[in-house]
Parts: structure tokens; C-alpha cells; sequence
């Protein structure tokens, strides 16, 4: 793909992903892949990120003598996923009337 | 792996420890989790340490302002004060501003980084002067000392006094210099946010932030 994902879109992807269960930085680095295209460097500031906003928290759970670091969605996080969601149908049709050539004159 | 981390640790310094700490916690679990073992793996999997750290540092610089106040030492405050100036310099080129605007504030930061710039180095050569001054009694006192005991001791105490007198109000200096650079960054904030209007989507994104 040569679109490059924002920060925003990324965020509100790991949000959604979050949802459903809480994930681990490499699962969600993998889970993340399995759909878009972004490198395994990039997860580390969008965690920090929604972790700082309080959009997310985190747990350590003990894993074959070491720990893993979980991530889970908060209250604020799936409000913010809310709004993430309705900016991106707004932007996604703006973006496709646009692409169709179907601007008003 | 662990050559790989310590590389990355040794140049995250500018962070904080607690930071640092955490986002080597991080890669290190995430490596383990990868089964990646040498250091070439975690090349091709992360980027090279320098190339992961500056993804990682970009992120924190982003922030630059935000975090200005916390608990910076001076060292970093006048650093990200000079990256302050730097970036607002850039981002007055690269917004869409009426051009005679963006030029009498280009010429305003000329203008200001002329006067610091004509500051500091009237102050350095003071500095260089007292002690040209400072090191001729030295020498001239040696010099002496063989022909009159007590000129020569009093050209050496002279000298040794005024490079003792310049190393008590050398922290001064530096105090000022640091002050300087401070100003200097607050105008040139002022000056950008005064004549340049957020964009909406900076504005919003802004906003999403302040909320939570």
C-alpha cells in the first residue's frame, strides 16, 4: 500500500484490537500486520501514547521467568474509539466523493 | 540480542531513566517474543539501534514542549530550547503565511539571533582578554622573580587572582547564557503563535488530548 497510515488511524486500530481482548507487544505487533502494512518498530510510541492519554493500561504477567507486558482498552479508550470511528466515516466519505470526482461544483 | 539492546540503551541517554528503562523493557520482551537471537535478527527485524532510536526520539521531540516543564536538568532545557528555535524557524518557512509577514519575522528572529550572537561574543572575548591579561602577570612575575623576589610574587598573585576571580564568575556566565537561549526560544514561540493560526486538524487533535 502507498498510503502511509496517521497517528489518529493508528491509534484507533490498536484501540479496536484492544476490544476484544488484551494483548501483549509482540501479539499486537502481529495482529496488527496480519491486516496493514506497518514496521515492528512503530508500536512502542503509539502504545506510550494511548497509554499517557489514559486510553489504555497495563498489566504484567509472568511468562516462562520473565514478564510480559499486557495492554488493556479503558473506559476513556473506548470512548475515544467512538469518536476515532466517526471522524474516520466522515473523512472516508469525504475522501471518496473526492476520489469518484464527485465534488460539488 | 543483548549487544543489540545495550547499543540502544547507550543512545536513549538523552531520556529519562524511567523511560529509558521502559522502552527497553519493551524491544526486550518483544525480542524474546520474536525468538530473536542474534544481533543481525534484530537488525532486520527492528532497524539498526540508530535507526530505532531515532524513530523512538522523534516521538519524544514531537513533544518537546509539552514536557519542557516537568523535570528537565539545564542541560536538556537549553537543548530543547535551541531545537525549539530551530523548529519554529522551519515552520515559519513552511507555512502558508502572507509572504510579507513571514519575511518581517524572519527578519524580527534575524534581527534577535544577530543581538544574542553579538552578545555572546563581546562576552567570550571579554572572558579571552582577562585572561591574556590574567596569564602576562604570570608570565611576567616568573619572569621577574629572579630579579626582584617581591615584583615577581606580586605579578604571579596578581594572576593567579584574576583567573581565580574568572572561574568564581564563570557559573554566572553560563547562567546568563542559559538565559539567553530561554528568552530567545519564548519570543520566537510567542512571535510564531501570534501570526500563525493552527491548522483545524492540529487544533482538534489538540483538543482530543486535553480532554482525556
Amino acid at each position: 500500500m502507498a498510503i502511509q497510515i496517521s497517528s489518529e488511524l493508528l491509534d484507533g486500530c490498536v484501540l479496536a484490537l484492544l476490544q476484544t481482548e488484551d494483548y501483549y507487544g509482540y501479539a499486537l505487533t502481529q495482529k496488527l500486520q496480519a491486516t496493514i502494512p506497518v514496521s515492528e518498530s512503530t508500536l512502542y510510541p503509539v502504545l506510550r501514547r494511548l497509554k499517557k492519554n489514559g486510553w489504555v493500561t497495563t498489566y504484567d504477567q509472568a511468562y516462562q521467568g520473565r514478564n510480559r507486558r499486557y495492554y488493556q482498552l479503558t473506559a476513556n479508550g473506548s470512548e475515544q474509539l467512538v469518536t476515532i470511528q466517526q471522524d474516520w466515516q466522515l473523512y472516508y466519505q469525504a475522501i471518496n466523493t473526492l476520489l469518484k470526482g464527485d465534488a460539488p461544483a | 540480542m543483548t549487544d543489540y539492546l545495550d547499543k540502544f540503551a547507550a543512545l536513549l541517554v538523552q531520556l529519562q531513566a524511567n523511560e529509558r528503562d521502559e522502552v527497553l523493557a519493551f524491544y526486550r520482551e518483544y525480542l524474546l517474543d520474536a525468538n530473536i537471537q542474534t544481533y543481525e535478527a534484530c537488525v532486520a527485524e527492528l532497524g539498526t539501534p540508530k535507526q530505532l532510536t531515532r524513530k523512538i526520539l522523534a516521538d519524544y521531540s514531537i513533544r518537546f514542549n509539552e514536557t519542557i516543564g516537568e523535570h528537565p536538568t539545564k542541560h536538556q532545557k537549553s537543548r530543547a530550547n535551541m531545537r525549539a528555535i530551530w523548529l519554529i524557524g522551519l515552520a515559519l518557512l513552511s507555512t502558508p503565511i502572507t509572504i510579507p509577514v513571514a519575511l518581517a519575522i524572519l527578519a524580527m528572529m534575524a534581527a534577535l539571533a544577530i543581538l544574542v550572537f553579538a552578545i555572546v561574543i563581546a562576552i567570550i572575548a571579554i572572558i579571552a582578554a582577562i585572561t591574556m591579561t590574567a596569564l602576562a602577570g604570570l608570565t611576567a612575575g616568573v619572569g621577574v622573580i629572579t630579579q626582584s623576589l617581591w615584583t615577581g610574587c606580586f605579578y604571579i598573585g596578581a594572576g593567579l587572582a584574576i583567573i581565580g576571580g574568572e572561574l568564581l564568575v564563570f557559573p554566572l556566565v553560563i547562567w546568563f547564557f542559559n538565559l539567553m537561549i530561554q528568552g530567545v526560544a519564548t519570543i520566537a514561540q510567542r512571535l510564531y503563535h501570534r501570526f500563525v493560526k493552527r491548522n483545524r486538524a492540529e487544533r482538534e487533535g489538540r483538543h482530543h488530548e486535553k480532554n482525556h
